[in-house]
């Protein structure tokens, strides 16, 4: 070993474990994905690219494609738009402040994902707490419908996921500079200013990295938009798993998942560089 | 370009007071170093006249105008950081133009005055690059070009070359100090290296414990330190303390050092600070020298320092001419010292700021 | 304590060595049977009915493991040659896809005592399975809220209840019995769904709700908010039975019978022991109790009825109207209605 494969070969056995451990299993599958399912019968032994072909053509898969994709970037743009303001705050306030603001960020973690779920069910129901009280004071005459539809999916997966962008844009607040702030300042930019030209873009990497695990979190929960979606709402997730378990059509079920994982890479990539472009090379 | 002047400034936490009624007045095109060791409230001065610190108390004027509890926004008054703390994700042209966009200024003109700007530092060569593509000391001058390139009515420099290794330090304080003289901006430099604050500064002011102790010349402080911290502060000193008997200082050792009349009453407690510049070394024997034997010598470029002991736990320490005649002592030879006691600090010990 | 120590003292001890003995024995020599069944009161039930019975003649012990007829499937298909499962309880078209998979061992009729007991019937081709029970979808409503009991799929379809009817998802088996009986109504077959499709639509639009669990309508009856929905009579026996508003209605185009089966896996390593289990649910004494307690519709001929579950269980004339689906048909086409399902009514 040698020149520029001596970092590999040390590499090595962390590489084999890795490429074990998650890729293997991914690469497994992809063969079930090429077969047709023949319902009575089985998994047919002939080669076909159909389950791919069908998911994007046909018009019901490519609206569950577009709603899992929608309800993905409303999830992380609520998550932001109220994350950074918290963030904001917890970064910049005193230790104790911090350190209490950071408890009760945290605390929902604590709590299990159903429980979490069925408590919005009982607050978004249409004989809930939310319309009942709307009802009461008047606000409204018949229930506003917030349960198997995108309200009820974003409203939920935004407080389940608010948490991991707070937790991600704290740390990426905190390493902003205040001299670099300060150094805006004394070049007559205004609070507003620094905060747009100088604070946003020198988190750019916080940001991006919240986005994106917000973002593949979203797309990718299945208890949360089952118990919220109802069974006819559905999305990427929910719909891979009524292929597995619901109609056993595995190979559909498979080249779904792997649609949606093509999916989220190439969202990752392309938040990558735009990030890039916007922060000057620093995400 | 403008005077400054700072009347009973007061800056205290919770019963701490860091800067403590602080009155000063700088001239419109002066440089001033404000110089102390750490703690000595001159960073929070710096900050306050910037505005990134609010005084608990006093006033900043700046050409007569009070700008006290003006935000720092407005206060038109550039700060070169320590960190140099510039802007990361913009190019060192976006950097510079930052500020005179703040200001209004816009299309050919912007282009121009950055161009000018970083062509004082001689950086403009490098402005579409970013500032982790830069090294060091250029970054140093990106952070001079973005503070003046508005020409802010104040200049304010937080220990700026402090990151800098030795060489690149010197050659930045010369170029700093013309560029200064050029655009005649009044400055104030803030550092804790006096051979910078007397090789860059028009005045010192030297601050211990959020007070002024001297403010003066560069050549004044040197000759003529106010109290016994200055005098120990600038310069490198042998410090020795006992009672004042018939005209002399009792040092130990049943030594004694004659001092001019009229410094302090007899049988006082009193200090001698003594540069190590201001004492002979001669053959043993020669008049009026104190005797004593090298213990060390050691060769610093144009000069020779000798550590000698002149009694049993008394020592002094002497510089001279390496060239000189005085040049060629080796540990162990004794020596005659005689000391300039003309130009030695003498005063009372209670007198000086205790430092 | 001192005084009357020894009288007291030496028997309990004894006794506690013999309790230890006796857990400690059975647990290292005990087989463990591992059986797929379905949760809610049908698991109170087999925990009453058919585990003791079994455990109490094998010494054996059982574990349930819970989910739906699709899931056991999924999972016996996941397991392949080593299966965790022995016994899985199961629909027969869910059953009738492992079976076309090779995925099932054949029952032994010969080590069946009951064998000769049950409805012919029973055996699914090659006895590939055994249908236990034979439940319906017929009409659950609120006698409450519905004075004339329904007598017809239509009566869900009354404009007088609109907004009050449940319906199943097509992924449980009501929903999807409901939309073949409709279509059947309608005049399709089960090629041919369309006409139950359109009729359902807008049905669909209106309903309380689409539930994926059985037990979902419970609360549901519980609080008026459902007048009607299709439903199981043994589920609505035991609500019934909770104290709750709920009555059941066999439909005049006939409810549509389930055949709920038992299969053990190819997978299974205790065969012999699985076996032993599905003769002991078919026997008549427990077929009795299944269905005095989960108004399961005996398949034993021998087994006798009260009449309150004679009253709730398919037996005579509402056995005789039942339409059964061919498993086979059902498991071919099951996909393709749930896609038009999805697409048409849910969407």
């Amino acid at each position: 070993m040698s020149g520029p494969f001596k970092g590999v070969g040390l590499a090595s056995p962390l590489l084999l474990v890795l490429l074990g451990l998650f890729l293997a299993p991914v690469l497994l599958m992809l063969p079930q994905s090429l077969h047709e399912y023949i319902p009575g019968t089985g998994t047919s032994e002939a080669w076909t690219l159909q389950n791919y072909t069908r998911l994007l053509t046909d018009d019901y898969y490519r609206e569950i494609i577009g709603r899992t994709l929608w309800m993905g970037s409303l999830v992380t743009f609520l998550c932001f738009l109220l994350g950074y303001p918290l963030a904001y705050f917890m970064a910049r306030t005193t230790p104790a402040w911090r350190a209490a603001a950071t408890l009760l960020v945290i605390f929902p973690l604590f709590l299990n994902l159903v429980v979490r779920s069925f408590g919005w069910i009982t607050l978004l129901a249409n004989r809930g707490v939310v319309n009942n009280l709307l009802m009461d004071i008047g606000l409204i005459d018949s229930p506003i419908k917030m349960l198997f539809n995108m309200t009820g999916l974003v409203i939920g997966l935004t407080h389940i996921y608010l948490p991991f962008m707070v937790l991600m844009l704290l740390t990426a607040i905190q390493n902003v500079p205040r001299d670099v702030e300060q150094a805006a300042a004394t070049l007559a930019a205004s609070k507003l200013r620094i905060f747009f030209t100088i604070t946003l873009p020198l988190t750019a990497p916080g940001i991006l990295a919240g986005s994106i695990l917000v973002f593949v979190l979203t797309i990718s929960a299945l208890v949360t938009p089952r118990l919220l979606g109802g069974p006819a709402y559905k999305v990427m997730a929910t719909l891979i798993y009524d292929e597995f378990m619901q109609k056993l059509d595995w190979p559909s079920g498979t080249s779904f998942a792997f649609i949606l994982t093509a999916i989220t890479l190439l969202i990752i990539w392309g938040a990558g560089r735009v990030a890039r472009k916007w922060s000057g090379g620093l995400a | 370009m403008a005077r400054l002047e700072l009347e009973q400034l007061r800056k205290s936490y919770g019963q701490v007071d860091v800067v403590d009624g602080v009155s000063l007045a700088i001239e419109e095109g002066e440089l001033v170093s404000l110089l102390g060791p750490s703690g000595c409230g001159k960073t929070t001065i710096l900050r306050m006249i910037a505005g990134l610190l609010e005084p608990s108390g006093g006033c900043i004027r700046v050409a007569g105008e009070d700008i006290t509890r003006t935000p720092v926004a407005r206060r038109d008054i550039g700060l070169v950081f320590q960190s140099y703390a510039l802007f990361p994700h913009m190019t060192v042209f976006e950097n510079v133009a930052f500020g005179l966009r703040r200001r209004g200024v816009r299309g050919g003109s912007l282009t121009t005055r950055v161009e000018e700007a970083l062509g004082m530092v001689q950086l403009a060569h490098l402005a579409d690059r970013f500032p982790r593509q830069l090294s060091g000391g250029q970054q140093q001058r990106v952070a001079l070009a973005r503070a003046i390139a508005p020409r802010p009515r104040l200049l304010l420099f937080d220990e700026p070359l402090s990151n800098l290794d030795a060489q690149l330090r010197d050659r930045m304080q010369i170029e700093l100090k013309q560029l200064q003289k050029e655009l005649g901006i009044t400055s104030v430099f803030v550092t804790h290296d006096q051979s910078e604050a007397m090789s860059i500064s028009d005045r010192i002011c030297i601050l211990a414990q959020g007070r002024i102790q001297q403010f003066s010349s560069p050549e004044a402080i040197y000759r003529d330190p106010a109290n016994a911290f200055v005098a120990t502060f600038i310069g490198r000193s042998n410090r020795y303390a006992g009672p004042l008997r018939d005209g002399s200082i009792a040092i130990g050792g049943g030594l004694a050092l004659p001092v001019r009349p009229g410094e302090a009453a007899q049988g006082t407690e009193v200090e001698a600070v003594i540069r190590h510049e201001d004492i002979g070394v001669l053959p043993a024997g020669a008049d009026g020298g104190l005797h004593g034997r090298v213990r060390l010598r050691s060769f610093i470029g144009s000069r020779v320092q000798y550590v000698a002991d002149l009694a049993p736990g008394v020592e002094i320490v002497a510089e001279v001419d390496a060239a000189g005649p005085s040049g060629g002592f080796e540990p162990g030879q004794e020596v005659a010292l005689k000391i300039d006691m003309d130009r030695a600090f003498v005063a009372p010990v209670a007198a000086g700021a205790g430092a | 304590m001192k005084l009357h120590g020894k009288g007291r003292v030496l028997p309990g001890i004894a006794a506690l060595a013999a309790g230890a003995f006796a857990l400690a024995s059975p647990l290292a020599a005990q087989e463990k049977l591992t059986i797929a069944t379905f949760g809610g009161s049908f698991l109170d039930a087999v925990k009453s009915c058919h585990i003791p019975v079994f455990e109490k003649a094998t010494g054996a012990a059982v574990e349930t493991v819970l989910g739906n007829s699709v899931q056991h499937a999924a999972s016996v298909r996941a397991m392949g040659a080593s299966s965790d499962y022995d016994v899985v309880y199961i629909d027969d078209s869910a059953a009738m896809q492992l079976k076309a998979e090779n995925l099932l061992h054949p029952l032994d009729r010969a080590v069946l005592a009951s064998a000769e007991e049950l409805d012919p019937r029973a055996f699914g081709p090659d006895d590939a399975f055994v249908v236990f029970m034979t439940g319906a979808t017929a009409i659950a409503y609120n006698p409450e809220m519905v004075e004339t009991p329904p007598s017809s799929w239509r009566d869900l379809f009354d404009e007088a209840y609109k907004g009050q009817v449940a319906i199943g998802d097509v992924t449980g088996t009501a929903g999807w019995q409901f939309l073949l009986a409709v279509n059947r109504m309608e005049g399709g077959s089960p090629e041919d769904v369309t006409p139950g499709i359109d009729a359902i639509r807008p049905l669909a639009q209106d309903a309380v709700v689409q539930y994926t669990q059985a037990d979902q309508l419970l609360a549901l009856f519980a609080r008026g908010e459902v007048a009607m929905a299709p439903w199981y009579p043994d589920r609505a026996g035991s609500a019934a039975d909770e104290g709750l508003p709920i009555a059941i209605a066999y439909p005049e185009e006939g409810a549509v019978g389930i055949r709920p089966t038992l299969l053990i896996p190819e997978g299974s390593s205790q065969k012999e022991l699985a076996a032993a289990f599905v003769d002991t649910v078919l026997s008549k004494e427990v077929q009795e109790c299944f269905a005095e307690t989960k108004y399961a519709g005996p398949i034993n001929l021998r087994a006798e009825l009260s009449e309150k579950a004679a009253a709730i269980v398919p037996n005579g004339a509402t056995l005789e109207s039942l339409w059964f689906l061919d498993p086979a048909v059902t498991s071919a086409q099951l996909p393709g209605w749930i896609d038009r399902w999805q697409r048409e009514v849910a969407r």
